[in-house]
C-alpha cells in the first residue's frame, strides 16, 4: 500500500517538497548558461590533422621525469579525465607529482572517411609517442591508455615496445568475446560494412543510442528523477549538468577505423588470437614486455571486467599488476573512492618503476638539464593556460606541427636530446 | 388500307397522363429512396432500384416519343435520340454495376465483422465480367468506327487483368487482416507475443503487394528520379515494420515487468512484509525489476538479431534517400555528398603521398647532415 495514499499529510509533505525543489531547480537551471569542464591549465604542443596533444602544466615538483602520454578512446571526450577541479585524475596525477600529455582525437568529419586504426596507432599515436620522447628528451615514455584507447595503447606497444617504459591500461577492452557485455553480444549482430559504407563516418548520437540502452531505466529515467532530489543544490545541478554534457559531447567515429576496430576486434577478436594486424605487421600481444598496470572497474557495463582482465595473461610481461577498483566505467575517474584511490595507486606504480628515482636530477638521463629547469621552461613555454579544447577542430592539413607557443619548449629539448 | 395513326389531341392526352403517372411514380420512388436512407439497411436496397428502373422507364419512353415527333434525315430525329439515350444508358448501367458491387462488397467485407476473403474474389471476377459486358454493349456501340478499338482493347483482357493485379494487391491484407481478426478473437488479453506476430503479418502482406508495386521498375522522362523515390518510400516502409517489430519487443518486455513487479508487490503481500511504502520505493522498485527485465531481453539472440535487422533496415533507407535527394538536386550549384567523398578521397591520398615524402625528405636530411 501507498503511504501517500494511507497518510494524507505525507502526501502533501512530499508533494510540497517536490514542488518547492522544481521552482528552486528552474530557477538554478536558468542561470547556468554554460559549466566549464577540464579545468586543469595545460598547453597545445603539437597537432596533426584533427589531433591534438596538450601538456598540462608540471606541478610543484616532479617525482618522476619520464613523462606520461594518456591515450583517450575515440569514442566521446578525453576531459572525462580532468572534468572538474575536484573530480579529476588529471589533476590529482600531477599533484603526485607526473608529467602529463594527453591526446585530444578531436571530431572527425566525413573530411576523416579514410582515416584508418593504422592511421591512429601508426601515424597519430607514434607521432605523440615520438614528440613526446624528443621533447622530453627520454628514449622511453609512459604510456597510459583508457578504454579503446587502452586497446590502442596495447597495440602500440607490441609494435614499438622500444618506445615505452611503462603501460597502464584503463577498463580496457582486450577479450571481444566475452558475452558479460551488451556491446559484445549486440555487435556479433551488426553489419558493420553496411554501416560505414552507408553512413561513412558512424555520428556520435548513432552510438549513444547503443550507450543509452544498455541501462535504459537508469541513464533514461532515474537518473533524471535522482537530480529531483537535489535540484534545489547548485552544485549538484551544476555537476550533472557537466556530466551530462560530456556524456552527450560525443564525437563521430572515422568510418575506417571504426570497420576495423569493430569487424576484427568486437566480431573475430583478433587482437586475443594473435591474427590482429596493423598494415602489414601482425600485432603480438608477447611483445609486450615492460611493466604493466592494467586497471579495471567490477561494475563496468561498457567493459566488463571478463574483457580487462586477461590482458595480464596475453602480455609478455613479467612486471605486472592487476588493479581492481570497485565501480562503473565512468565511476572509476569521477566517484569520490576515485579520487582518493586512483591517483595514488598510478603515481607509485611510476615512480616505483622510474629509473631516475624521485630525486634524480637528470631529465631521461640527460646530464645538462636539471628537472627544475625542464619545469621552469615549461611554465615559461606556456603561460597561459589553454582554454578547454575547441570544439572546431583544426582543418585537416597534411602536415604535422608543433603548436606555436610549445616551439620554445620543444627545442631545448631537442638540443638536450642531441648532445646526447 | 393506311395505317391508323394517332390524333394530336389523343398524343397530347397520352403524353399528359403518361407525365402524370410518371410524376406519381417519380414522387412514390423518392418518398422510399427517402425512407430508406433514414432508416437504412433494406429500405435502401429495394428503394434505388426502385428509381433506377423507373429512370428507365421514362427514358424510354420519351425516347419513343420524341423519335416519333422529330424530323426523319440523318445525324438528327431518331438516330440523335437514340444516341442521346444510349449515352445516358451508360450511366444508368454503370451505376447500376457499382451500386451493386457496393452491397456485394459490402456483404462480402462487413458482414459479421468478418472479411469474407473468397466473398470478394467473387466480387471483383463478377465486377471483371460485368465492366467487359459494359463495355461491349454500352460503350462499343456508341463510339465512332474509327475507335472501335477502344472497345476491343477494354473488351478484351484488361478488366481481368486490373482485377487480378488488385486481387494480387489486396489479397496479402485480407488474409492479413483475416488472421487479425481470428487472433482478436483469441485473445482474451494483450499478448505482447501476438503484437510481434502482428507486425510479421504486417511486413508479409506488405511485401506481397505494394512492397511489390514500389520496386516495379519506373518510367519515363522522369524516371530515374521517380525510381529512386519509390525505393526510397518502399525501405522507409520497410524500416517502419522493422520499427515497429522493435518497439512490440521493447512494449513485451515492458508487460512482464509489470507483471513481474506485480509478483513481487503480491509476495510482499503473502509473506507479511508489505509495509506502507512511499511512491519513490514503489517507483524504485518498479525500474528496477523494468531494468532487470529489458536487459534480459537484451541479451537474448532473437533481440540482438531483430537490432542488427533494424540498423540495417535503417541503413538501407538512408542509402535510398540520400541517392533520390542527390538524383533530384544534381542540378543544384552545390556539390552532393558522393561527390564531395569522392574529393576527400584524393585528399585522403594526398595527404598520405605528402606525409610519406616528407618522412623520406626528412631520412635524406638525416643522411646528409643537412637541417
Amino acid at each position: 500500500m501507498l503511504r501517500e495514499f494511507m497518510d494524507p499529510n505525507f502526501f502533501v509533505q512530499e508533494l510540497e517538497d517536490i514542488n518547492r525543489k522544481l521552482v528552486k531547480g528552474a530557477e538554478i537551471l536558468s542561470t547556468i548558461s554554460d559549466v566549464e569542464v577540464e579545468p586543469t591549465p595545460k598547453e597545445l604542443v603539437f597537432e596533426e590533422d584533427k589531433m591534438r596533444l596538450y601538456h598540462y602544466l608540471p606541478g610543484e615538483a616532479l617525482t618522476c621525469p619520464t613523462p606520461i602520454l594518456i591515450c583517450y578512446a575515440l569514442v566521446n571526450r578525453q576531459y572525462m579525465m580532468d572534468l572538474q577541479s575536484d573530480r579529476s585524475l588529471i589533476r590529482n596525477l600531477l599533484g603526485q607529482g607526473l608529467d602529463i600529455y594527453i591526446i585530444d582525437w578531436g571530431y572527425p568529419d566525413h573530411g576523416d572517411l579514410y582515416v584508418t586504426m593504422e592511421d591512429y596507432t601508426d601515424v597519430y599515436l607514434n607521432d605523440c609517442v615520438d614528440f613526446v620522447r624528443e621533447r622530453s628528451g627520454c628514449e622511453k615514455i609512459n604510456l597510459l591508455g583508457v578504454c579503446q584507447g587502452g586497446t590502442f595503447t596495447l597495440i602500440y606497444s607490441a609494435l614499438y615496445p622500444e618506445k615505452i617504459r611503462n603501460l597502464i591500461t584503463m577498463v580496457t577492452p582486450v577479450d571481444f568475446h566475452t558475452t558479460d557485455g551488451l556491446l559484445n553480444v549486440w555487435s556479433q549482430y551488426m553489419d558493420i560494412d553496411n554501416m560505414v559504407d552507408t553512413m561513412g563516418i558512424i555520428p556520435g548520437e548513432f552510438m549513444n543510442v547503443g550507450f543509452l540502452m544498455l541501462k535504459p531505466f537508469q541513464l533514461m529515467v532515474d537518473k533524471y528523477v535522482g537530480l529531483m532530489d537535489n535540484l534545489d543544490d547548485p552544485a549538484t545541478v551544476a555537476n550533472f549538468v557537466r556530466m551530462e554534457k560530456w556524456i552527450f559531447d560525443s564525437p563521430a567515429q572515422a568510418g575506417e577505423a571504426y570497420r576495423k576496430f569493430l569487424k576484427d576486434l568486437y566480431q573475430e577478436n583478433k587482437l586475443v588470437k594473435g591474427e590482429l594486424t596493423i598494415g602489414d605487421r601482425r600485432v603480438d600481444l608477447k611483445r609486450i614486455t615492460m611493466p604493466l598496470l592494467n586497471i579495471y572497474a567490477t561494475e563496468d557495463h561498457l567493459v566488463p571486467p571478463a574483457s580487462s582482465i586477461p590482458i595480464n595473461d596475453l602480455v609478455g610481461s613479467e612486471d605486472k599488476t592487476l588493479y581492481s577498483f570497485p565501480g562503473g566505467h565512468i565511476g572509476i575517474y569521477v566517484s569520490s573512492r576515485s579520487q582518493k584511490e586512483l591517483a595514488p595507486a598510478v603515481s607509485q606504480f611510476l615512480i616505483e618503476r622510474c629509473p631516475e628515482g624521485r630525486d634524480g636530477n637528470q631529465v631521461c638521463g640527460m646530464p645538462a638539464r636539471s628537472l627544475a629547469d625542464a619545469q621552469g621552461e615549461k611554465m615559461k613555454a606556456a603561460p597561459k593556460a589553454a582554454k578547454p579544447a575547441a570544439k572546431k577542430a583544426a582543418g585537416s592539413g597534411a602536415g604535422k606541427k608543433p603548436a606555436g607557443k610549445a616551439k620554445a619548449a620543444a627545442k631545448p629539448a631537442k638540443k638536450a636530446a642531441r648532445k646526447k | 388500307m393506311p395505317e391508323k395513326t394517332d390524333t394530336w389531341p389523343d398524343m397530347w392526352k397520352r403524353w399528359q397522363e403518361t407525365q402524370a403517372d410518371m410524376f406519381k411514380g417519380w414522387m412514390d420512388a423518392w418518398t422510399r429512396v427517402a425512407g430508406g436512407w433514414g432508416q437504412g439497411g433494406e429500405g435502401v436496397e429495394r428503394s434505388v432500384p426502385d428509381a433506377m428502373d423507373f429512370y428507365r422507364r421514362w427514358a424510354e419512353y420519351v425516347q419513343e416519343m420524341m423519335g416519333k415527333f422529330s424530323v426523319p434525315a440523318e445525324g438528327i430525329g431518331p438516330e440523335a435520340f437514340m444516341r442521346m439515350f444510349q449515352t445516358a444508358d451508360v450511366y444508368s448501367q454503370l451505376y447500376a454495376m457499382w451500386l451493386e458491387m457496393f452491397e456485394a462488397y459490402r456483404k462480402a467485407a462487413g458482414e459479421g465483422g468478418e472479411y469474407d476473403f473468397e466473398a470478394v474474389s467473387k466480387v471483383l471476377e463478377k465486377w471483371s465480367e460485368q465492366y467487359r459486358e459494359i463495355v461491349q454493349k454500352v460503350f462499343a456501340p456508341a463510339l465512332p468506327s474509327q475507335l472501335q478499338w477502344i472497345a476491343e482493347l477494354y473488351d478484351g483482357e484488361i478488366p481481368l487483368l486490373a482485377s487480378g493485379l488488385l486481387m494480387r494487391l489486396w489479397a496479402p491484407w485480407y488474409e492479413y487482416g483475416r488472421r487479425m481478426a481470428d487472433q482478436g478473437m483469441k485473445m482474451e488479453k494483450l499478448s505482447p507475443e501476438a503484437a510481434v506476430g502482428v507486425y510479421e503479418g504486417w511486413r508479409k502482406a506488405y511485401e506481397e503487394s505494394f512492397g511489390r508495386l514500389l520496386r516495379a521498375p519506373a518510367m519515363g522522362y522522369y524516371r530515374e528520379a521517380a525510381e529512386k523515390l519509390r525505393y526510397t518510400v518502399d525501405s522507409l516502409a520497410e524500416f517502419n515494420i522493422m520499427l515497429s517489430e522493435f518497439y512490440a519487443q521493447l512494449q513485451a518486455a515492458g508487460t512482464r515487468s509489470f507483471q513481474k513487479l506485480q509478483e513481487k508487490l503480491a509476495a510482499m503481500q503473502v509473506e507479511g512484509k508489505a509495509q506502507p511504502m512511499s511512491f519513490r520505493d514503489l517507483y524504485r522498485m518498479w525500474w528496477e525489476t523494468s531494468e532487470e527485465l529489458y536487459i534480459e531481453l537484451f541479451r537474448t539472440e532473437e533481440f540482438s538479431k531483430l537490432q542488427g535487422q533494424l540498423v540495417d533496415k535503417g541503413m538501407q533507407f538512408r542509402r535510398d534517400f540520400q541517392a533520390y535527394v542527390e538524383e533530384a538536386t544534381k542540378e543544384l550549384p552545390f556539390p552532393n555528398r558522393s561527390e564531395m567523398d569522392h574529393l576527400y578521397k584524393i585528399v585522403d591520398k594526398l595527404k598520405r603521398e605528402v606525409r610519406t615524402l616528407k618522412k623520406e625528405l626528412k631520412e635524406l636530411r638525416g643522411a646528409t647532415g643537412e637541417g
